[in-house]
């Protein structure tokens, strides 16, 4: 108890509310623009915080992580532009729902969809903290580079599965992420993919090029080339809070959707994609109209949204008790916490058990801040969705460049981003599904990184399965594929009978 | 059709006068029974649009592309697998005893080519796969009389390409004219050529071009490029002054 | 943060010995330092020290770029800035295998593309196995290793540390299983299995340190920090080498440029903050100049080279 107070006290400084209160706000507009996500304003933060005192850094970077999702959310369903790359997912539905006139039923569902979802992530945390604290460490060791690799394998399958009707076109297009991340040369290692000895290619193609050329460009060139919308005036009726009330009449999927987020966090080197995979199929497989997902389901978007925002405060967890970065996010915020002279680990419930308090405070702070921030000023960010559509292509555009340039310093990758946009264009004219290949690259990425590593210790190829982790997520995809192959062979039956 | 004619009064149905007064309580019956509507899983299928079968096409050589040079740009003929690599693998699952040193399986795993190969296995069976069926649904729709033709398609990627252009033309000129000049040129030129012609709306693309400027350049001191050629023609002073701000 | 004192600070630190009159007051544009890896790492941190206090004593803004080349290690970042003008705008903050190693492998960094500034870091690099381990120190290990499989785990098989590994594992007779390169070398990659031996900082095993075997430390003195833990080199017969960290500049920056760094990084290493983070890490924070870096630079190579030769790369 004592400790929760010193936590709590700690926050109470001018300075550090008003890190929270900045973070949280600029966060969320971040979090909206699409091309700026976290990863980019936390990079540029992080040197300022070698200046500032250490609690205070760290709630300015814990808020822009914190309240991006919330941000990103807006433009996913407003524009059908992700804000962040996580909130691809919202796009399906959330959008869907706006082109019905309801845009603001599903911002309010996103926006208390990511607050239940950060709130029980946040809850759950400092439960699991103090009961499990001790006992972590060891948990730590059960996940090894194959058990990541076989995890990565999975989320892949639950992907392709997760297009229905499209599985053939959604496995082409992972595969083409997967190629694309591949493409590169490691002199050191004497690997050299594709680069037909061509200098940019290299370093390969770095994500967020991708995701913006993808994402961003593409829905720039689609809306410049097409035609002014004019949008039936979108009423925010009843307030926002009819969400908490939608939410509170679908426990079973919200509950799922923050479960599996909160577990996906824990579990080190996940992340939110991952999370929301699991939690769309699964609310998709719950649901009672499971054909609506993805045509402005609100049970789509509440699992996209409860799982997706909590991730963050549950990759705190592998973190703080195992000095495990969850995701990337939390690993960049792990030299504040070498900065504070915080040492992450099993130790730190004995030596900075206030520390632990103030962090988790802190998020829920942040959490409810952002809440009351949307609450009031939606209208002002949903007025956005009234710029003429071809106007906002163009700005988007201009934010784009901002975007990418400031990744890498280089001109050719803007080049190729809007070489991206333009298959972007061309996949969206066709209704082929996006979000592949940017998977593609994320897992691709991860699963031959984890190959790599972990072959080290691979003397046969049993040894890939024979861990606890491991073999379980194996028999795992096994199943999800033995699945897929008798419920198509069970549908040819039935077409041939009929 | 059931509605009820007297014989004698054929010719005035197609006669409007007072003289017939609207007959009224003739209700109109379709054939189509009133049980049998539109479903809603409908909305989920996937039905391939015009292009889709030219898209294929590009994406199956593609992987046939890559596929081609996999023998030589992956480092397959760098690669160092054991002699006799079926009875290797047999072993490796399992089904034979070897004697003697055996070679690590994770040291052929690290090899260069084994991730294009994984990738090659999902990508080239989805990519035919893929050709395969939107070569079917556009056989059926050809048969059915149906449109086919992509020209309409072409047209939009055509008037796509030209916005590509002109961001590979802002990217050319960034380093020419500084982020700001060139933001501001690019802004106000695209709200014109989208059809925004009045003074208001040109006014508009101004200020938020140089707002976003702003914001990201002068406030956030987002990294953009160091070596611009105008700015290296102003004195020192200035020039810091703009790298840094603008 | 701005400050706009710039004519002022610039007179009064500057001196104009023969410099081309465009480059009379450096630093006149903002200043990059990059930082070939990803960040949170030691010489991250002390380089953004350094690039603060430049900022702070000059009033040009000094920033840090993280340019990490993934699987590639430094040199994606290396030749970014080898790209970059040498005036000053651009500098190198290395470890010693990029001006050691790089011109070795065929990626267009020359012997002397580089002049180092100076160098101010050394790693706290050590083999280290889990607590449970049957062997605690090199010799242990190696008669282990005889009739077992011991992987390694490393950051990069051209790397200093790992290539002193795989020499003193030669020097002692005994060879790794296999070995893999990492990204990330922790406790966790022990208490997972992903490697039986791994060659890491310190500050990356902090966590854990009390439940591992540190079997030697690679650098040329035991760490204060680490009880009878010997070095690599004493353990096995290798030359003693350490993994140092250095700011360098391309081939042909003007001198000033260098002096001006020198100073300013002088004084940040012998700030409070990194001689506490020394103390509390293991790590080495010092400031050698331009000539004696230089030197170093040249005695490693020749050292690394002896060592690669050695086992075969």
């Amino acid at each position: 108890m004592e400790a929760f107070l010193t936590g709590f006290d700690s926050l109470m400084q001018p300075g550090v509310l008003l890190a929270i209160v900045i973070g949280s706000v600029g966060g969320l507009i971040i979090g909206a623009v699409p091309g700026i996500g976290p990863a980019i304003a936390i990079a540029i933060l992080l040197p300022a915080t070698v200046f500032l005192d250490d609690l205070v850094s760290l709630v300015l970077l814990l808020g822009v992580y914190g309240s991006s999702m919330y941000g990103g959310a807006i433009p996913a369903i407003l524009i059908n532009t992700p804000g962040t790359p996580v909130n691809a997912l919202t796009t399906y539905d959330g959008y869907a729902m706006t082109r019905r006139g309801e845009a603001s039923r599903a911002l309010s569902l996103a926006y208390s969809a990511s607050f239940f979802g950060g709130c029980f992530s946040i809850i759950m945390a400092l439960v699991a903290l103090f009961v499990f604290g001790p006992y972590l460490r060891d948990l730590g060791a059960l996940f090894g580079q194959r058990d990541i690799l076989m995890a990565a394998v999975l989320g892949g399958v639950l992907l392709i599965v997760a297009h229905r009707q499209t599985m053939g076109l959604a496995a082409l297009l992972f595969g083409f992420g997967f190629l694309i991340a591949m493409i590169g040369r490691q002199s050191t290692r004497q690997i050299d993919r594709y680069t037909f000895d061509i200098e940019y290619l290299y370093s390969g193609f770095n994500l967020i090029v991708v995701i913006v050329g993808i994402f961003a460009l593409s829905q720039a060139l689609n809306l410049m080339v097409g035609k002014d919308d004019d949008p039936p005036e979108a009423r925010i009726t009843g307030g926002l809070l009819s969400g908490f009330r939608e939410i509170a009449g679908r426990k079973i999927i919200t509950l799922c959707s923050a479960i599996y987020g909160t577990i996906m966090g824990i579990i080190p080197g996940v992340g939110e994609f991952v999370a929301q995979f699991f939690s769309y199929s699964t609310a998709r497989s719950l649901s009672k109209e499971p054909a609506r997902f993805g045509h402005g389901s609100p049970e789509g978007l509440i699992a996209s949204e409860t799982s997706n925002n909590a991730v963050p405060a549950a990759a705190m967890i592998p973190l703080l008790a195992l000095g495990v970065p969850g995701e990337a996010l939390t690993a960049m915020m792990m030299v504040v916490f070498f900065d504070a002279g915080i040492k992450p680990g099993p130790d730190i419930f004995e030596n900075n058990p206030d520390f632990l308090f103030s962090l988790f405070i802190a998020l829920l702070i942040i959490n409810g801040l952002v809440l009351a921030t949307l609450l009031v000023s939606t209208k002002w960010i949903a007025k956005m969705v009234y710029i003429p559509n071809r106007f906002l292509g163009a700005f988007i555009m201009i934010l784009s460049f901002v975007g990418v340039y400031s990744i890498r310093n280089s001109l050719t990758d803007c080049i190729f981003a809007v070489v991206f946009g333009f298959i972007g264009f061309v996949l969206r004219r066709l209704e082929w599904p996006l979000v592949p290949i940017v998977l593609g690259l994320v897992l691709g990425s991860i699963i031959v990184e984890r190959l790599t590593a972990g072959a080290g210790q691979i003397k046969s190829a049993v040894d890939l399965i024979n861990r606890p982790v491991s073999g379980t997520l194996f028999v795992m995809i096994l199943m999800v594929i033995g699945f897929i192959i008798w419920t198509s062979l069970k549908n040819r039956r039935m077409n041939y009978q009929n | 059709m059931a509605v009820q004619q007297d014989p004698s009064k054929v010719q005035d149905l197609y006669f409007f006068d007072e003289a017939s007064p609207f007959v009224t309580g003739m209700h109109f019956q379709s054939e189509c029974p009133p049980d049998k509507k539109v479903k809603v899983e409908d909305l989920f299928k996937f039905s391939r649009s015009r292009g889709d079968l030219q898209a294929s096409i590009v994406a199956a050589m593609i992987a046939l592309f890559f596929l081609a040079f996999f023998w030589t740009q992956t480092g397959w003929d760098k690669r160092k697998l054991p002699d006799e690599f079926g009875i290797y693998l047999a072993h490796q699952f399992g089904l034979v005893d070897i004697e003697g040193r055996i070679t690590r399986f994770g040291r052929i795993l690290k090899q260069s080519w084994i991730a294009p190969l994984l990738c090659l296995v999902i990508l080239v069976p989805a990519a035919l796969w893929n050709l395969r069926a939107s070569w079917k649904e556009t056989a059926w729709r050809k048969r059915f009389l149906l449109p086919t033709s992509a020209y309409f398609e072409l047209t939009k990627y055509v008037a796509a390409l030209e916005f590509v252009a002109y961001f590979i033309g802002y990217t050319v000129i960034v380093p020419i004219l500084g982020y700001l000049l060139s933001t501001l040129i690019l802004g106000t030129f695209l709200t014109w050529r989208l059809g925004y012609r009045g003074p208001r709306w040109v006014l508009t693309g101004f200020v938020s071009a140089f707002a976003v400027v702003l914001a990201f350049r002068t406030f956030l001191q987002i990294k953009t490029p160091l070596d611009i050629w105008l700015y290296n023609q102003l004195p020192d002073a200035q020039r810091a002054l703009m790298l840094t701000y603008f | 943060m701005k400050n706009f004192t710039l004519p002022a600070a610039l007179a009064a630190t500057m001196v104009l010995g023969g410099a081309l009159p465009a480059l009379a007051d450096y630093p006149t544009s903002p200043v990059q330092f990059v930082v070939p890896f990803p960040p949170g790492d030691f010489e991250d941190i002390l380089t953004r020290m350094i690039a603060a206090n430049l900022q702070e004593a000059t009033g040009v803004s000094a920033s840090v770029v993280n340019k990490p080349g993934g699987g590639d290690g430094p040199f994606p970042g290396a030749l970014e800035v080898l790209a970059a003008p040498n005036d000053g705008t651009v500098i190198g903050s290395f470890v010693g295998v990029v001006p050691i190693v790089g011109p070795l492998i065929d990626i267009g960094i020359e012997m002397d593309s580089f002049e180092p500034v100076g160098i101010f870091l050394t790693y706290p690099f050590v083999l280290a196995a889990s607590g449970d381990s049957p062997y605690s120190n090199m010799e242990e290990l190696a008669a282990y290793a005889q009739d077992n499989d011991v992987v390694l785990g490393h950051f990069g098989a051209s790397l200093t540390p790992t290539v002193a590994s795989f020499a003193a594992a030669q020097k002692m007779d005994f060879e790794f299983a296999d070995d893999a390169a990492f990204d990330m070398l922790d406790c966790n990659t022990l208490s997972a299995g992903d490697a039986d031996v791994i060659n890491t900082t310190l500050a990356l095993i902090e966590p854990c340190l009390g439940d591992l075997n540190v079997l030697a430390n690679i650098g040329n003195e035991p760490i204060p920090k680490l009880d009878g833990v010997e070095t690599l080199a004493s353990q096995s017969g290798i030359e003693k080498l350490e993994l140092w960290n250095g700011l360098f500049v391309t081939k042909g920056t003007p001198q000033e440029v260098v002096d001006v760094l020198a100073a300013i990084t002088e004084e940040t290493m012998a700030s409070e903050a990194a001689q506490q983070l020394m103390i509390e890490t293991g790590a080495g924070v010092y400031w050698q100049d331009a000539a004696t870096a230089a030197e170093r630079v040249l005695n490693d190579r020749e050292v690394v080279g002896a060592m690669m030769d050695a086992i075969g790369q």
